[in-house]
């Protein structure tokens, strides 16, 4: 776990708490339709039109204002190794149609669409969450973050998380992220007494104490982890299996997070394949050096 | 006679010299905050985006114009935000200006309960700009696709916002009924100061409205059309608020301001320099546009 903040073989930081993205649902409808948790692609597309027969938005999809950051999730959900392949597209050794990533990020979206959210381009998040909560939407892509707000909106609202499939690395593998890490400056006048309380920090009674006010998963051992909604997702975690987000290991990462999302939309609206590359190639070429 | 002359203008000259003296003393605290608040900091701008700076970092190093070559030459994305900017900005300034005196001339009827009209008109300036984009995305996304699916008009069935081709001229209408009741204020302030009489002759001398409007209105507004224009090309150029409210710069990049970008590129990208070098390529042309408008009014305005 400690490798997640790493460079370049430094340990740069301790990386204190992790959130996590995927695929938030609200359990009684999933319940009551009596639908298994996916863990392929083609189950969760399955889960999908199973969704809007029974009446249900399958997905809440906000691409109004959180396109960049649902499309950078999913494309590190597909494949923690996203950012390998943008490079070799940005020194020109593979073809932008060959980024295994893109080509699932492409076809989850044009999957997705029948069964989800009509107006998904004019779709905010307030309006995504508020037809998640009123049972109109019975999927959001989410991080960790959403739980205390679908929670202020409703304490006993059923909701639980499971992990995006990657039809990738035919696995499923969650897209981490690290909330807060510690680390001490080496031109610090106080060397010793940062790392002293860094290593307070790294007390479990202290990192329990922490936890219980963050609510993120906590890195130190022996923190007890009680958010029953995403045990699933966090037993998988803490079995290794998760990956950095691709937005820290991208080439001016917000830039290109936001250039893929003007592709996603793009798509989205006009389902055209070719301008979807095409703007994911410029986007790369722009960013990387 | 000649002595007491000269005693008087010695001592005009040196009243003159005194109240200049005070003047000037009245003008450095003015001279002084101007200068540290805004002279200043434009410099210290103009020299970062001559640098490599990234808003955090101690080192920064001289790059000379590369930040400047770089955006005409490799930044379609500020290509792209100066043409939505200029683009929206026309329409801003057109609706703005037509609306405004449309409005003005309205209110400036002595009908019954125009107080309480000119009150509702002004309602919208002093709502903040974020209230009313969030406010407008739910009418937008909820509310006006209702109507359009009852009325069948296809156009408005979907969120406008969610239409790259549409999208613009949602933010325009947002803009407009935020940005009308200042300008109308201006419009209505103008209309007053024109003398009555100078209508009363122009009836007698057979002058219909439009002839009214055209050769007494027009000449006698154009001062507050100045400024009036020059606070609205200031407003479209600069709009923020409204995109980061409404569309966040989509869909696909559709709706993305010279604002929003500058936004984007210092405080998400750590650009911070390149991100100066953009401003300031906005501070200049809105310059270049503010004197050329002045300049080409003057000529045209009443002396009074």
């Amino acid at each position: 776990m400690l490798d997640l903040a790493e460079y370049n073989g430094s340990q740069i930081s301790l990386p204190y708490t992790l959130s996590l993205y995927g695929i938030h649902y609200n359990t009684e409808i999933f319940d009551e339709l009596g639908l298994e948790i996916p863990t392929t692609m083609d189950a969760l597309i399955d889960v999908c039109a199973k969704l809007k027969e029974a009446g249900y938005d399958a997905f809440a999809l906000p691409l109004g204002n959180n396109a960049a950051q649902m499309a950078e999730r999913l494309i590190s959900a597909f494949d923690g190794n996203s950012y390998v392949e943008f490079q070799a597209v940005a020194d020109g050794e593979l073809d932008i149609h060959d980024v295994k990533s893109l080509q699932a990020l492409a076809d989850f979206w044009l999957a997705v669409k029948p069964y989800s959210t009509e107006d998904a381009l004019g779709m905010d998040n307030d309006s995504a969450h508020a037809d998640f909560i009123n049972r109109k939407a019975a999927m959001r892509l989410q991080g960790s973050w959403y739980l205390s707000t679908v929670k202020n909106a409703d304490p006993d609202f059923p909701v639980g998380l499971f992990g995006i499939p990657s039809p990738v690395t035919n696995d499923v593998i969650i897209p981490v992220n690290i909330d807060t890490g510690f680390s001490v400056s080496t031109s610090t006048a106080h060397p010793e007494e940062a790392m002293k309380f860094v290593e307070f920090l790294s007390r479990p009674e202290v990192a329990q104490k922490y936890y219980a006010v963050d609510g993120n998963i906590n890195m130190i051992k022996g923190v007890e982890y009680d958010k029953t909604e995403y045990m699933d997702v966090y037993n998988l975690v803490m079995d290794g299996k998760m990956s950095l987000t691709q937005i820290n290991l991208w080439q001016q990462g917000t830039n290109v997070r936001s250039g893929i999302a003007a592709a996603v939309q793009e798509l989205y609206a006009d389902e055209d394949l070719e301008a979807f590359y095409q703007t994911c190639y410029d986007t790369i070429i722009e960013n990387y050096e | 006679m000649a002595k007491s002359n000269k005693i008087k203008g010695t001592q005009n000259q040196v009243v003159a010299r005194s109240r200049r003296l005070t003047f000037l003393l009245f003008s450095i605290p003015g001279i002084f905050l101007y200068s540290l608040f805004f002279i200043y900091p434009v410099l210290m701008g103009v020299y970062y985006s001559l640098t490599d700076w990234d808003g955090i970092a101690r080192n920064v190093n001289f790059i000379g114009l590369k930040n400047y070559v770089k955006i005409f030459t490799k930044s379609p994305r500020f290509q792209n935000a100066i043409t939505f900017n200029l683009k929206y900005t026309l329409m801003y300034v057109v609706c703005i200006l037509v609306l405004g005196i449309v409005l003005a001339l309205i209110l400036n009827h002595r009908v019954k309960g125009i107080t309480f009209f000119r009150a509702m008109f002004f309602l919208p300036a002093v709502l903040c700009g974020v209230t009313v984009g969030l406010i407008f995305s739910q009418i937008f996304y909820r509310v006006v696709p209702a109507f359009g699916q009852a009325l069948g008009i296809d156009l408005l069935s979907t969120n406008i916002l969610g239409d790259k081709r549409l999208a613009i001229y949602g933010i325009l209408f947002v803009g407009v009924w935020v940005g009308l009741a200042m300008p109308t204020v201006l419009f209505l302030a103008g209309l007053q100061t024109i003398p009555q009489d100078l209508y009363e002759s122009a009836m007698i001398d057979g002058a219909n409205s439009f002839d009214q409007f055209r050769y007494i209105t027009m000449p006698f507004l154009i001062p507050v059309i100045t400024i009036v224009m020059i606070l609205s090309i200031k407003g479209g150029l600069g709009i923020f608020d409204l995109i980061k409210a409404l569309t966040d710069g989509g869909p696909a990049r559709s709706t993305e301001s010279v604002s929003y970008l500058v936004y984007t590129d210092a405080f998400k990208n750590n650009k911070f320099s390149f991100a100066i070098a953009e401003s300031v390529v906005v501070g200049v042309i809105l310059a270049v546009v503010s004197v050329v408008q002045v300049v080409f009014q003057n000529r045209k305005k009443v002396s009074a």
